[in-house]
Protein backbone atom coordinates (compact mmCIF):
# COMPACT_ATOMS: atom_id res chain seq x y z
CA UNK A 1 0.00 0.00 0.00
CA UNK A 2 1.28 3.66 -0.71
CA UNK A 3 1.94 5.28 2.37
CA UNK A 4 -0.07 8.12 3.39
CA UNK A 5 1.08 11.93 2.86
CA UNK A 6 1.53 13.74 6.50
CA UNK A 7 -1.49 15.14 6.49
CA UNK A 8 -3.48 12.03 5.67
CA UNK A 9 -1.65 10.08 8.10
CA UNK A 10 -2.86 12.76 10.67
CA UNK A 11 -6.22 12.56 9.79
CA UNK A 12 -6.12 8.45 9.82
CA UNK A 13 -4.40 8.57 13.82
CA UNK A 14 -6.94 11.92 14.75
CA UNK A 15 -9.97 9.62 13.07
CA UNK A 16 -8.59 6.01 15.28
CA UNK A 17 -8.27 8.50 18.77
CA UNK A 18 -12.36 9.49 17.96
CA UNK A 19 -13.77 6.29 16.94
CA UNK A 20 -14.15 7.66 13.24
CA UNK A 21 -13.51 4.73 10.33
CA UNK A 22 -9.56 4.79 9.72
CA UNK A 23 -7.12 2.74 7.60
CA UNK A 24 -4.70 4.20 10.58
CA UNK A 25 -3.60 0.75 11.78
CA UNK A 26 -2.47 -0.29 8.36
CA UNK A 27 0.39 2.09 8.48
CA UNK A 28 1.92 1.36 11.75
CA UNK A 29 5.20 -1.14 11.65
CA UNK A 30 3.90 -4.58 13.30
CA UNK A 31 6.69 -6.18 15.03
CA UNK A 32 8.13 -5.51 18.60
CA UNK A 33 6.91 -6.87 21.95
CA UNK A 34 3.70 -5.63 21.70
CA UNK A 35 0.54 -6.14 18.66
CA UNK A 36 -0.28 -3.10 16.19
CA UNK A 37 -3.43 -3.41 18.25
CA UNK A 38 -2.09 -2.46 21.58
CA UNK A 39 -0.39 0.25 20.24
CA UNK A 40 -2.94 1.99 18.87
CA UNK A 41 -4.92 1.28 22.26
CA UNK A 42 -1.94 2.97 24.70
CA UNK A 43 -3.11 5.77 22.51
CA UNK A 44 -6.56 6.01 22.15
CA UNK A 45 -6.48 5.14 26.05
CA UNK A 46 -4.52 8.50 26.66
CA UNK A 47 -6.57 10.58 25.18
CA UNK A 48 -10.02 9.77 26.63
CA UNK A 49 -7.90 9.16 30.37
CA UNK A 50 -6.21 12.88 29.69
CA UNK A 51 -9.74 14.38 29.10
CA UNK A 52 -11.30 12.86 31.83
CA UNK A 53 -8.58 13.88 34.53
CA UNK A 54 -8.86 17.03 32.77
CA UNK A 55 -12.88 17.10 33.92
CA UNK A 56 -12.83 16.13 36.95
CA UNK A 57 -10.13 19.01 38.10
CA UNK A 58 -12.20 20.91 36.48
CA UNK A 59 -15.75 19.79 38.16
CA UNK A 60 -14.75 18.48 41.43
CA UNK A 61 -17.72 19.18 42.88
CA UNK A 62 -19.71 17.73 40.15
CA UNK A 63 -17.65 15.35 40.45
CA UNK A 64 -18.20 14.54 43.84
CA UNK A 65 -22.11 15.37 43.66
CA UNK A 66 -22.58 12.17 40.74
CA UNK A 67 -19.70 9.98 42.08
CA UNK A 68 -16.65 8.58 40.34
CA UNK A 69 -18.97 6.15 38.07
CA UNK A 70 -21.24 8.50 37.17
CA UNK A 71 -19.34 11.43 36.21
CA UNK A 72 -16.55 9.14 34.24
CA UNK A 73 -19.62 7.55 32.37
CA UNK A 74 -21.09 11.30 31.06
CA UNK A 75 -17.38 12.62 30.58
CA UNK A 76 -16.24 9.93 28.51
CA UNK A 77 -19.59 10.67 26.59
CA UNK A 78 -19.72 13.87 26.55
CA UNK A 79 -15.57 13.44 25.13
CA UNK A 80 -16.98 11.22 22.25
CA UNK A 81 -19.23 13.91 21.14
CA UNK A 82 -17.01 17.03 22.20
CA UNK A 83 -13.45 16.72 20.27
CA UNK A 84 -11.01 19.55 21.90
CA UNK A 85 -10.59 22.70 19.55
CA UNK A 86 -8.53 24.88 21.88
CA UNK A 87 -4.32 24.77 21.93
CA UNK A 88 -5.03 25.12 25.97
CA UNK A 89 -6.30 22.45 27.50
CA UNK A 90 -7.42 24.89 30.25
CA UNK A 91 -10.44 25.59 28.14
CA UNK A 92 -11.96 21.87 27.63
CA UNK A 93 -15.08 21.55 29.14
CA UNK A 94 -16.54 24.99 28.58
CA UNK A 95 -19.80 23.25 26.98
CA UNK A 96 -19.93 20.49 29.47
CA UNK A 97 -22.50 22.04 32.18
CA UNK A 98 -25.00 22.54 28.90
CA UNK A 99 -24.44 19.13 27.93
CA UNK A 100 -25.23 18.04 31.51
CA UNK A 101 -28.28 19.72 30.93
CA UNK A 102 -29.11 17.78 28.43
CA UNK A 103 -27.99 14.00 29.57
CA UNK A 104 -30.11 14.94 33.23
CA UNK A 105 -33.33 16.65 32.10
CA UNK A 106 -34.95 15.80 35.20
CA UNK A 107 -32.28 16.53 37.77
CA UNK A 108 -31.08 20.61 36.79
CA UNK A 109 -29.27 20.47 39.85
CA UNK A 110 -26.19 18.47 38.16
CA UNK A 111 -25.95 21.07 35.39
CA UNK A 112 -26.10 24.35 37.86
CA UNK A 113 -23.49 22.26 40.24
CA UNK A 114 -21.34 22.16 36.96
CA UNK A 115 -21.66 25.83 36.21
CA UNK A 116 -20.35 26.79 39.65
CA UNK A 117 -17.80 24.69 39.62
CA UNK A 118 -16.73 25.93 35.95
CA UNK A 119 -17.28 29.81 36.88
CA UNK A 120 -15.47 29.68 40.24
CA UNK A 121 -12.64 28.30 37.90
CA UNK A 122 -13.18 31.17 35.52
CA UNK A 123 -12.84 34.19 38.62
CA UNK A 124 -10.43 32.32 39.62
CA UNK A 125 -7.66 33.37 37.29
CA UNK A 126 -9.75 36.44 35.01
CA UNK A 127 -8.27 39.63 34.62
CA UNK A 128 -7.07 41.74 37.97
CA UNK A 129 -8.74 45.15 38.74
CA UNK A 130 -8.22 46.75 41.77
CA UNK A 131 -11.64 47.67 43.81
CA UNK A 132 -12.37 51.71 45.01
CA UNK A 133 -12.31 51.90 48.43
CA UNK A 134 -15.02 53.71 50.37
CA UNK A 135 -13.31 57.04 51.08
CA UNK A 136 -13.42 57.40 46.37
CA UNK A 137 -17.19 58.34 47.45
CA UNK A 138 -16.71 60.75 50.30
CA UNK A 139 -15.53 63.34 48.39
CA UNK A 140 -18.69 63.45 46.21
CA UNK A 141 -21.01 65.90 46.01
CA UNK A 142 -24.64 65.29 45.27
CA UNK A 143 -24.14 66.35 42.29
CA UNK A 144 -21.89 64.09 41.44
CA UNK A 145 -24.26 61.14 42.74
CA UNK A 146 -26.64 62.28 40.16
CA UNK A 147 -24.16 61.21 37.24
CA UNK A 148 -21.83 58.72 38.71
CA UNK A 149 -21.79 54.82 37.44
CA UNK A 150 -19.66 52.24 38.93
CA UNK A 151 -17.71 49.59 36.90
CA UNK A 152 -17.53 45.67 38.48
CA UNK A 153 -15.33 43.79 38.33
CA UNK A 154 -14.14 41.78 34.97
CA UNK A 155 -14.18 38.47 37.10
CA UNK A 156 -18.48 38.88 37.68
CA UNK A 157 -20.58 36.53 36.43
CA UNK A 158 -24.37 36.10 37.15
CA UNK A 159 -26.48 33.08 36.27
CA UNK A 160 -29.94 32.62 37.37
CA UNK A 161 -30.42 30.12 40.01
CA UNK A 162 -33.56 27.37 39.40
CA UNK A 163 -32.41 24.43 42.21
CA UNK A 164 -30.54 24.66 45.75
CA UNK A 165 -27.41 23.89 43.88
CA UNK A 166 -25.72 26.02 46.59
CA UNK A 167 -26.39 24.05 49.46
CA UNK A 168 -25.47 21.41 47.65
CA UNK A 169 -22.41 22.51 46.94
CA UNK A 170 -21.31 23.85 50.36
CA UNK A 171 -22.30 20.01 51.75
CA UNK A 172 -19.93 18.68 49.50
CA UNK A 173 -17.63 20.92 50.22
CA UNK A 174 -17.62 20.38 54.02
CA UNK A 175 -17.95 16.49 53.37
CA UNK A 176 -21.39 16.15 54.66
CA UNK A 177 -24.38 14.38 52.50
CA UNK A 178 -25.53 16.85 49.58
CA UNK A 179 -29.45 17.84 50.69
CA UNK A 180 -31.83 16.49 48.22
CA UNK A 181 -32.99 18.70 45.34
CA UNK A 182 -35.46 21.19 45.28
CA UNK A 183 -36.80 23.37 43.11
CA UNK A 184 -36.30 27.69 44.76
CA UNK A 185 -39.71 28.80 45.88
CA UNK A 186 -37.96 32.58 45.01
CA UNK A 187 -36.10 33.45 41.97
CA UNK A 188 -32.69 33.46 42.87
CA UNK A 189 -29.48 34.21 41.09
CA UNK A 190 -25.78 33.00 41.92
CA UNK A 191 -23.36 35.84 41.83
CA UNK A 192 -19.59 35.06 41.11
CA UNK A 193 -16.78 36.82 41.47
CA UNK A 194 -13.27 37.10 42.88
CA UNK A 195 -12.47 39.26 46.34
CA UNK A 196 -8.65 39.24 46.77
CA UNK A 197 -7.24 36.36 45.08
CA UNK A 198 -10.18 33.81 46.37
CA UNK A 199 -13.11 33.16 43.96
CA UNK A 200 -16.22 33.95 45.94
CA UNK A 201 -20.11 33.36 45.52
CA UNK A 202 -23.72 33.87 47.04
CA UNK A 203 -26.97 33.71 45.79
CA UNK A 204 -28.69 37.41 45.38
CA UNK A 205 -32.28 38.20 45.05
CA UNK A 206 -34.26 39.42 41.96
CA UNK A 207 -33.65 43.37 43.34
CA UNK A 208 -30.13 43.22 43.60
CA UNK A 209 -29.89 40.96 40.55
CA UNK A 210 -31.74 43.97 38.64
CA UNK A 211 -29.49 46.67 40.06
CA UNK A 212 -26.15 44.82 39.24
CA UNK A 213 -27.28 43.74 35.75
CA UNK A 214 -28.37 47.73 35.30
CA UNK A 215 -24.46 48.87 36.45
CA UNK A 216 -23.14 46.44 34.27
CA UNK A 217 -25.03 47.96 31.69
CA UNK A 218 -23.64 51.43 32.64
CA UNK A 219 -26.68 52.41 34.05
CA UNK A 220 -25.79 55.97 36.44
CA UNK A 221 -26.01 54.57 39.83
CA UNK A 222 -28.87 57.46 40.34
CA UNK A 223 -30.99 56.07 37.78
CA UNK A 224 -30.76 52.71 39.69
CA UNK A 225 -31.95 54.32 42.98
CA UNK A 226 -34.86 55.69 40.85
CA UNK A 227 -35.85 51.91 39.73
CA UNK A 228 -35.90 50.83 43.06
CA UNK A 229 -38.11 53.73 44.23
CA UNK A 230 -40.37 52.14 41.89
CA UNK A 231 -40.34 48.81 43.72
CA UNK A 232 -40.04 50.49 47.37
CA UNK A 233 -41.41 53.33 49.33
CA UNK A 234 -38.68 56.13 49.35
CA UNK A 235 -37.67 55.62 52.44
CA UNK A 236 -37.07 51.81 52.00
CA UNK A 237 -35.01 52.50 48.71
CA UNK A 238 -32.73 54.82 49.93
CA UNK A 239 -31.99 52.22 53.19
CA UNK A 240 -32.08 49.57 49.81
CA UNK A 241 -29.38 51.38 48.21
CA UNK A 242 -27.08 52.37 50.90
CA UNK A 243 -26.59 48.74 51.83
CA UNK A 244 -26.11 47.41 49.39
CA UNK A 245 -23.43 50.06 47.72
CA UNK A 246 -22.05 48.88 51.24
CA UNK A 247 -22.07 45.50 50.24
CA UNK A 248 -20.88 46.11 46.96
CA UNK A 249 -17.89 47.85 48.32
CA UNK A 250 -17.07 45.16 51.14
CA UNK A 251 -17.49 42.54 48.38
CA UNK A 252 -14.58 44.27 46.42
CA UNK A 253 -17.42 44.31 43.22
CA UNK A 254 -16.62 48.04 42.38
CA UNK A 255 -13.40 48.69 40.05
CA UNK A 256 -13.90 52.28 38.91
CA UNK A 257 -15.82 55.06 39.15
CA UNK A 258 -17.41 56.56 36.36
CA UNK A 259 -18.71 59.88 35.49
CA UNK A 260 -22.37 59.29 33.79
CA UNK A 261 -23.74 62.35 31.83
CA UNK A 262 -27.02 63.61 32.80
CA UNK A 263 -29.05 62.99 30.07
CA UNK A 264 -30.67 66.36 30.84
CA UNK A 265 -27.30 68.34 30.48
CA UNK B 1 32.46 16.62 26.52
CA UNK B 2 30.90 20.06 25.26
CA UNK B 3 33.36 21.79 23.14
CA UNK B 4 33.08 25.38 24.39
CA UNK B 5 34.61 27.53 21.27
CA UNK B 6 31.74 26.02 19.04
CA UNK B 7 29.18 25.14 21.69
CA UNK B 8 25.29 27.53 20.60
CA UNK B 9 23.90 26.89 23.91
CA UNK B 10 23.94 29.12 26.97
CA UNK B 11 25.76 28.22 29.99
CA UNK B 12 24.20 25.77 32.14
CA UNK B 13 22.42 27.40 35.18
CA UNK B 14 22.67 24.20 36.80
CA UNK B 15 19.77 21.82 38.72
CA UNK B 16 16.37 22.67 38.45
CA UNK B 17 12.27 21.69 38.86
CA UNK B 18 9.08 21.78 37.67
CA UNK B 19 7.37 23.83 39.10
CA UNK B 20 4.11 22.61 40.41
CA UNK B 21 1.30 24.77 41.52
CA UNK B 22 1.25 22.16 45.00
CA UNK B 23 4.90 23.43 45.72
CA UNK B 24 3.99 27.12 45.67
CA UNK B 25 3.89 27.73 49.77
CA UNK B 26 7.83 26.27 49.02
CA UNK B 27 8.86 28.20 46.94
CA UNK B 28 7.58 31.41 48.50
CA UNK B 29 8.03 30.28 52.06
CA UNK B 30 12.36 30.47 51.37
CA UNK B 31 14.61 30.19 48.91
CA UNK B 32 14.78 26.33 48.25
CA UNK B 33 18.25 24.77 46.69
CA UNK B 34 17.19 25.03 42.72
CA UNK B 35 19.55 27.11 40.65
CA UNK B 36 16.19 27.72 38.23
CA UNK B 37 12.81 26.51 37.44
CA UNK B 38 10.92 25.34 34.36
CA UNK B 39 7.28 26.42 34.30
CA UNK B 40 4.64 24.80 32.11
CA UNK B 41 4.18 27.96 29.88
CA UNK B 42 0.16 26.99 29.13
CA UNK B 43 -0.38 27.60 32.77
CA UNK B 44 0.36 31.54 32.88
CA UNK B 45 -1.35 31.98 29.83
CA UNK B 46 -4.66 33.54 31.63
CA UNK B 47 -5.51 37.30 32.63
CA UNK B 48 -4.92 37.46 35.98
CA UNK B 49 -5.13 35.88 39.39
CA UNK B 50 -3.19 33.79 42.07
CA UNK B 51 -1.05 31.96 38.94
CA UNK B 52 0.31 35.23 37.53
CA UNK B 53 0.91 37.02 41.38
CA UNK B 54 2.74 33.79 41.73
CA UNK B 55 4.67 33.45 38.90
CA UNK B 56 5.73 37.16 39.65
CA UNK B 57 6.92 36.44 43.24
CA UNK B 58 9.04 33.07 41.87
CA UNK B 59 10.16 34.52 39.26
CA UNK B 60 11.72 37.80 41.06
CA UNK B 61 14.01 34.91 42.34
CA UNK B 62 14.77 31.84 40.63
CA UNK B 63 15.62 31.94 36.74
CA UNK B 64 12.98 30.48 34.65
CA UNK B 65 12.53 28.30 31.88
CA UNK B 66 9.63 28.16 29.83
CA UNK B 67 8.32 24.78 28.84
CA UNK B 68 5.08 24.50 26.45
CA UNK B 69 3.09 21.60 25.22
CA UNK B 70 1.06 23.48 22.71
CA UNK B 71 3.23 24.60 19.72
CA UNK B 72 2.24 21.51 17.53
CA UNK B 73 5.23 21.88 15.61
CA UNK B 74 4.56 19.21 13.52
CA UNK B 75 1.17 19.59 12.69
CA UNK B 76 0.03 19.96 9.10
CA UNK B 77 -2.34 22.88 10.07
CA UNK B 78 -0.10 24.87 10.21
CA UNK B 79 1.17 27.08 13.19
CA UNK B 80 -1.38 28.84 15.92
CA UNK B 81 -0.51 32.62 15.13
CA UNK B 82 -2.98 33.61 18.50
CA UNK B 83 -1.25 30.73 20.26
CA UNK B 84 2.05 31.76 19.85
CA UNK B 85 1.61 35.43 20.00
CA UNK B 86 0.34 34.64 24.06
CA UNK B 87 3.89 32.76 24.34
CA UNK B 88 5.64 35.79 22.80
CA UNK B 89 3.70 37.86 25.64
CA UNK B 90 4.40 35.62 28.25
CA UNK B 91 8.56 35.40 26.90
CA UNK B 92 8.23 39.43 27.32
CA UNK B 93 7.37 38.94 30.73
CA UNK B 94 9.50 36.20 32.15
CA UNK B 95 12.78 36.95 30.38
CA UNK B 96 13.66 33.16 30.13
CA UNK B 97 16.34 31.79 30.15
CA UNK B 98 14.93 29.49 27.07
CA UNK B 99 11.69 28.61 25.61
CA UNK B 100 10.98 24.58 24.85
CA UNK B 101 8.38 22.71 23.21
CA UNK B 102 7.81 18.82 22.01
CA UNK B 103 9.01 17.66 18.59
CA UNK B 104 5.48 16.14 18.07
CA UNK B 105 2.11 17.39 16.60
CA UNK B 106 -1.18 17.48 18.99
CA UNK B 107 -3.66 17.70 16.37
CA UNK B 108 -4.99 18.51 12.89
CA UNK B 109 -8.09 20.20 11.52
CA UNK B 110 -8.65 22.26 13.92
CA UNK B 111 -8.56 19.97 16.70
CA UNK B 112 -6.44 18.90 19.23
CA UNK B 113 -5.72 15.73 21.06
CA UNK B 114 -3.60 17.21 24.25
CA UNK B 115 -1.52 14.24 23.91
CA UNK B 116 2.18 14.85 22.18
CA UNK B 117 1.90 12.53 19.30
CA UNK B 118 4.94 11.11 17.73
CA UNK B 119 5.47 12.31 13.56
CA UNK B 120 7.06 9.75 11.17
CA UNK B 121 10.40 10.27 10.45
CA UNK B 122 10.41 11.43 7.22
CA UNK B 123 11.72 13.95 4.72
CA UNK B 124 8.38 15.69 4.40
CA UNK B 125 7.77 16.13 8.05
CA UNK B 126 11.53 16.65 8.57
CA UNK B 127 10.46 20.10 6.08
CA UNK B 128 7.43 20.81 7.62
CA UNK B 129 9.07 20.97 11.07
CA UNK B 130 12.23 23.01 10.24
CA UNK B 131 9.73 25.70 8.59
CA UNK B 132 7.56 25.93 11.20
CA UNK B 133 10.36 26.12 13.67
CA UNK B 134 11.90 29.10 11.65
CA UNK B 135 8.80 30.78 11.55
CA UNK B 136 8.57 30.41 15.52
CA UNK B 137 12.19 31.72 15.83
CA UNK B 138 11.81 34.18 14.03
CA UNK B 139 8.84 35.39 15.89
CA UNK B 140 10.34 34.88 19.21
CA UNK B 141 13.45 36.60 18.20
CA UNK B 142 15.83 33.41 19.43
CA UNK B 143 16.12 29.71 19.31
CA UNK B 144 13.83 27.50 20.65
CA UNK B 145 14.20 24.43 22.42
CA UNK B 146 12.62 21.01 21.14
CA UNK B 147 12.23 18.31 23.21
CA UNK B 148 12.16 14.47 21.97
CA UNK B 149 8.95 12.67 22.73
CA UNK B 150 8.30 9.20 24.16
CA UNK B 151 6.79 6.86 21.58
CA UNK B 152 4.25 3.72 21.48
CA UNK B 153 3.86 2.94 17.80
CA UNK B 154 6.93 3.22 14.74
CA UNK B 155 5.51 4.74 11.33
CA UNK B 156 6.01 2.60 7.78
CA UNK B 157 6.70 6.30 6.25
CA UNK B 158 9.58 6.65 8.50
CA UNK B 159 12.50 6.60 6.80
CA UNK B 160 15.18 7.43 9.16
CA UNK B 161 15.87 7.07 12.76
CA UNK B 162 14.54 8.93 15.44
CA UNK B 163 17.86 10.45 16.65
CA UNK B 164 18.60 11.35 13.00
CA UNK B 165 15.37 13.12 12.76
CA UNK B 166 16.60 15.13 15.67
CA UNK B 167 19.92 15.71 14.48
CA UNK B 168 18.36 16.70 10.75
CA UNK B 169 16.15 19.15 12.64
CA UNK B 170 17.92 20.68 15.06
CA UNK B 171 20.76 21.39 12.44
CA UNK B 172 18.65 22.37 9.47
CA UNK B 173 16.46 25.05 11.44
CA UNK B 174 19.27 25.52 13.52
CA UNK B 175 17.01 25.12 16.79
CA UNK B 176 18.50 23.67 20.37
CA UNK B 177 17.67 20.18 22.02
CA UNK B 178 16.22 19.32 24.99
CA UNK B 179 16.75 16.08 25.64
CA UNK B 180 14.63 13.88 27.98
CA UNK B 181 16.44 11.00 28.97
CA UNK B 182 13.26 9.26 30.34
CA UNK B 183 11.52 9.28 27.23
CA UNK B 184 14.66 7.89 25.41
CA UNK B 185 14.98 5.15 27.50
CA UNK B 186 10.65 4.62 27.32
CA UNK B 187 10.99 4.85 23.39
CA UNK B 188 14.09 2.42 23.20
CA UNK B 189 12.21 -0.29 25.35
CA UNK B 190 8.77 -0.09 23.26
CA UNK B 191 11.00 -0.16 19.92
CA UNK B 192 14.12 -2.26 21.02
CA UNK B 193 16.77 0.36 19.58
CA UNK B 194 19.42 0.90 21.44
CA UNK B 195 19.24 4.35 24.00
CA UNK B 196 23.42 4.73 23.95
CA UNK B 197 22.97 5.25 20.05
CA UNK B 198 20.27 7.85 20.09
CA UNK B 199 22.74 9.62 22.58
CA UNK B 200 25.91 9.00 20.46
CA UNK B 201 24.25 10.73 17.07
CA UNK B 202 23.08 14.05 18.95
CA UNK B 203 24.81 17.07 18.05
CA UNK B 204 26.40 18.04 21.28
CA UNK B 205 26.97 21.95 20.55
CA UNK B 206 23.11 21.53 20.41
CA UNK B 207 22.36 20.34 23.55
CA UNK B 208 20.93 23.05 26.34
CA UNK B 209 18.77 21.04 28.43
CA UNK B 210 18.30 17.66 30.03
CA UNK B 211 14.46 16.33 31.18
CA UNK B 212 14.72 13.56 34.10
CA UNK B 213 11.01 11.96 35.07
CA UNK B 214 9.59 8.86 36.06
CA UNK B 215 7.78 6.24 34.05
CA UNK B 216 5.59 3.37 34.44
CA UNK B 217 6.71 -0.22 33.48
CA UNK B 218 3.72 -2.37 31.76
CA UNK B 219 6.13 -5.53 31.82
CA UNK B 220 6.24 -5.23 27.74
CA UNK B 221 6.29 -2.00 27.45
CA UNK B 222 6.88 1.43 29.20
CA UNK B 223 4.36 4.71 29.45
CA UNK B 224 5.76 8.12 30.15
CA UNK B 225 3.80 9.20 33.16
CA UNK B 226 5.73 10.91 34.99
CA UNK B 227 4.15 9.97 38.44
CA UNK B 228 7.18 7.62 39.79
CA UNK B 229 10.47 8.40 40.86
CA UNK B 230 13.23 8.28 38.22
CA UNK B 231 14.30 4.92 37.47
CA UNK B 232 17.56 3.46 37.87
CA UNK B 233 17.95 2.67 33.93
CA UNK B 234 17.38 6.38 33.76
CA UNK B 235 20.02 6.99 36.07
CA UNK B 236 22.73 5.20 34.12
CA UNK B 237 21.58 6.49 30.87
CA UNK B 238 21.96 10.57 32.19
CA UNK B 239 25.56 9.36 33.61
CA UNK B 240 26.16 8.19 29.57
CA UNK B 241 24.25 11.58 28.79
CA UNK B 242 26.59 13.70 31.12
CA UNK B 243 29.87 11.86 29.72
CA UNK B 244 28.57 12.61 26.49
CA UNK B 245 27.20 16.23 26.62
CA UNK B 246 28.93 17.34 29.75
CA UNK B 247 27.47 20.25 31.66
CA UNK B 248 24.13 20.32 30.45
CA UNK B 249 21.34 22.13 32.85
CA UNK B 250 19.21 19.31 34.28
CA UNK B 251 15.72 19.07 35.88
CA UNK B 252 13.20 16.64 36.84
CA UNK B 253 10.10 16.60 35.92
CA UNK B 254 7.10 15.01 38.26
CA UNK B 255 3.38 15.78 36.79
CA UNK B 256 1.30 13.07 38.79
CA UNK B 257 1.88 11.70 42.87
CA UNK B 258 3.74 14.91 43.13
CA UNK B 259 5.94 14.20 46.15
CA UNK B 260 6.58 16.87 48.95
CA UNK B 261 9.04 19.08 47.70
CA UNK B 262 12.06 17.49 49.85
CA UNK B 263 11.38 14.53 47.98
CA UNK B 264 12.64 15.98 44.25
CA UNK B 265 15.19 17.39 45.70
CA UNK B 266 16.56 14.50 47.14
CA UNK B 267 16.40 13.00 43.24
CA UNK B 268 17.87 16.33 42.11
CA UNK B 269 20.74 15.86 44.61
CA UNK B 270 21.24 11.98 42.86
CA UNK B 271 21.36 14.06 39.42
CA UNK B 272 23.98 16.19 40.81
CA UNK B 273 26.27 13.52 42.47
CA UNK B 274 26.35 12.07 38.69
CA UNK B 275 27.23 14.75 36.53
CA UNK B 276 29.78 15.82 39.43
CA UNK B 277 31.48 12.67 39.68
CA UNK B 278 31.19 12.52 35.26
CA UNK B 279 32.67 16.29 35.22
CA UNK B 280 35.80 14.93 37.73
CA UNK B 281 36.63 11.54 35.84
CA UNK B 282 36.69 14.01 32.88
CA UNK B 283 38.66 16.70 34.05
CA UNK B 284 40.82 14.29 36.09
CA UNK B 285 41.38 12.54 32.20
CA UNK B 286 42.28 15.38 30.67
Amino acid sequence: MKAHSLINLQVAFHDHLLNRPSDFAQEVVDGGRISIEHRLHIYHNAYRARLVENLQDAYEKTWAYLGDETFETAARAYIEVTPPNNRNLRWYGATFPAWLGGQFPDDGDVAELAVLDWQLRLAFDAPDAAPIQTDALTGLTSENWETIGFTLTPTLHISQLRFNSVAIWHAIDQEQTPPASETLAEPSWLLIWRKGWKPHFRTINAVENAALQQLQQGTPFAEVCASLSNQFSDNEAAIVAAESLHTWLNDELIVELTHVMDSNS
Amino acid sequence: MKPSSTSLTKNSPGFGLGLRPVHYPDFLKEKQPVEWLEIISENYMVKGGLPLDHLNKIMAQYPLAMHGVSLSIGSTDGLDKEYLKELKALAQHVQPLWISDHLCWTGVQGRNTHDLLPLPYSEEALKLVVQHVSQVQEMLGQRILLENVSSYLDYKSSDMSEWMFLREVATRADCLLLLDVNNIYVSSINHGFSAHEFLDHLPVERVQQVHLAGHSDHGDYIVDTHDHPVADPVWDLYRYTCERFGDVATMIERDDNIPVLGELLAELNRARSIAAEVLEVQKVAA
